[in-house]
């Protein structure tokens, strides 16, 4: 693909793919990153891990964006969550862009793969878990009081957002359930605060891609993929609206396993 | 493994977990509870008078 001066076929190719990744992201609560590298990697094979990766994110950013605007439209965003799991998450997602030109993926991606995949199983058997208080009520926790639970997310946010950006995924296939399972949220309110938190993850990352010129003459492959997500994410959020909290997560198992089973295909 | 790349590991094993520990402290902080005015909630005095 000629990225310099994109043909009309490749700029519509993109901006469905984008389209597609934006509206099942910001249903599950992702970014699209999930969906986005590999049709990446079918599309530019001789791209690097750090150039796929930055162009993923800065699409994720454009996506999580899209989407934090339409929850908050739709008054579905816990702000306090959202700015706390946000902040968290910048230090570890700016190094982690640093670290991508650095280590090899190989081990990694492979750790993460079976990590993602046994995590995607485990969502799919059971999709929201034991009950936990304030789930059922369809509250989010109160972390102002809670400052215990508000650490735990809080490091996990910004482990998770490391792990994510190093791979160019964003991170809200693993930040909705571990909200879900771990933080008590309800599934509806928990993807707005995972998209609210990829926006800033992925922002600390795309800077950082910029001021390293990683993404350098790629700017129209991006900004296509970006027109794509930026009308999907609208929809998703829509969606989202009319289906179950089971319905999301089990949906988000099955991307889950389906980045799982991508991130080991590759290491064959 | 240059100084540079261990540098960076380090940085990425050991900063999220500081920064996540200190950040909840200091968002509670510069964004407290709004508490309700004491007269919130409370019903409208009855005029006295006699029906």
């Amino acid at each position: 693909m000629d990225t310099g001066n994109l043909a009309l076929s490749a700029f519509l190719l993109l901006a469905a793919i984008g389209f597609v990744a934006g509206a099942i992201g910001t249903l599950v609560g992702a970014g699209g990153g999930f969906l986005i590298v590999p049709a990446l990697l079918l599309l530019r094979p001789e791209a690097t891990p750090a150039e796929l990766a930055s162009t993923s994110l800065a699409v994720v950013f454009f996506n999580a964006y899209s989407g934090t605007a339409a929850y908050l439209r739709m008054g579905r965003l816990d702000g306090y969550a959202a700015t706390l799991f946000a902040l968290a998450s910048v230090p570890g997602a700016a190094l982690a862009a640093l670290l991508v030109h650095e280590v090899p993926r190989g081990a990694f991606q492979g750790v993460f793969g079976v990590l993602l995949l046994a995590l995607g199983l485990a969502v799919l058997r059971d999709p929201l878990g034991p009950p936990r208080p304030g789930a059922a009520a369809g509250r989010a926790p109160d972390l102002r009081a809670d400052r215990r639970r508000a650490r735990i997310g809080a490091i996990g946010s910004a482990y998770l957002s490391s792990a994510a950006s190093l791979l160019g995924i964003g991170g809200g296939i693993v930040q909705v359930p571990f909200l879900v399972r771990v933080l008590a949220f309800p599934p509806h309110l928990a993807t707005a605060v995972s998209q609210a938190v990829l926006t800033v993850s992925a922002l600390a990352a795309t800077v950082v891609h910029v001021a390293r010129g990683t993404l350098e003459g790629r700017l129209d492959e991006t900004l296509s993929l970006a027109v794509g997500v930026m009308m999907g994410a609208p929809v998703g959020a829509a969606l989202s609206a009319r289906v179950g909290g089971a319905a999301i997560v089990r949906a988000l198992g099955a991307a889950l396993c389906l980045v799982g089973v991508r991130l080991l295909l590759r290491l064959l | 493994m240059t100084g540079g790349t261990l540098a960076l590991v380090v940085a990425a094993l050991v900063l999220p977990a500081l920064w996540g520990w200190l950040v909840p402290g200091l968002l509670a902080r510069a964004w407290p509870r709004r508490e309700p005015p004491p007269s919130a909630g409370a019903q409208p005095p009855l005029p006295d008078y006699e029906i």
